[in-house]
């Protein structure tokens, strides 16, 4: 398995049109649900805002990791957005925040571990600020997919 | 400087990659050596081995979590920081640990 198996252009969007946070995981979590990787938005936010309520997930530099295990996670997987225009978020910098990756996540432990291992390794990639100045401006979910899974990093 | 490190966040999920990566990264731009294990939901990868726990100057413990085998640390010389803090400042956080160790 490789990292492509985990990206999903289907739960990507670029130039998310969202006024705030919550209307930014919302629609986030509606896309999940779309495409079957959730079984309930509702119950799958409230596992995203425990999380939130326990420490900062705007990792700085306008990237911000929402992630919650949620038992209403079918399948892992990562919703990536980059925002129309950035938006309001708790972050380490105090900066705002205009791309966003929604980890969806099991509370299994045993959760499809091998899912589990590369989207680490995605969180990993979101370390390279050089990358992270490219994923901003992609036009589509295909760049997107690609430059996460450049294998030179 | 030879340094060890453990990342290990409350989720397990995300943080502890990061700074996993931040830390390894400026270590490396600081002309250090460095291996970095993680202690994530996946549980214990890139685990260090003894030989490079015994010649590490220094261990870093990236936590926000207590983990597991921490005893294999003991008598090291141990910097502690969560993972939050590695990640807004990573360089900064390797100055100041190597002005404690060479201190």
């Amino acid at each position: 398995m490789q990292l492509r198996d985990v990206l999903d252009e289907k739960i990507i969007r670029i130039g998310l049109k969202a006024e705030n946070k919550d209307e930014a995981i919302s629609r986030m979590a509606q896309l999940l649900y779309e495409n079957q990787y959730i079984d309930d938005i509702e119950s799958f936010v409230r596992d995203i805002y425990l999380r939130e309520s326990e420490g900062i997930t705007g990792i700085g530099n306008g990237i911000a990791i929402p992630h919650g295990k949620s038992p209403s996670a079918r399948q892992p997987g990562i919703a990536i957005a980059t925002l129309e225009k950035p938006i309001l978020w708790e972050t380490l910098d105090g900066g705002t925040v205009d791309t966003i990756f929604l980890f969806c996540v099991n509370a299994n432990r045993d959760f499809a571990r091998n899912h589990m291992l590369l989207l680490s390794k995605v969180a990993a990639k979101l370390a390279d600020d050089d990358l992270i100045d490219k994923i901003r401006k992609v036009s589509s979910g295909r760049d997107m997919i690609s430059y996460l899974t450049d294998e030179k990093l | 400087m030879k340094i060890v490190g453990v990342a290990a966040c409350m989720a397990g999920i995300a943080h502890t990659y990061i700074a996993k990566e931040k830390l390894i990264k400026s270590a490396r731009l600081r002309g250090h050596t460095i291996s970095c294990e993680t202690q994530g939901s996946i549980g214990i990868e890139d685990e260090l081995n003894a030989k490079e726990i015994e010649e590490a100057d220094v261990v870093i413990l990236a936590i926000d979590v207590a983990i597991d085998r921490a005893e294999r640390f003991e008598g090291k010389k141990i910097i502690k920081i969560d993972t939050s803090t590695l990640i807004k400042n990573p360089i900064g956080f390797i100055q100041k640990v190597e002005k404690v160790i060479q201190r």
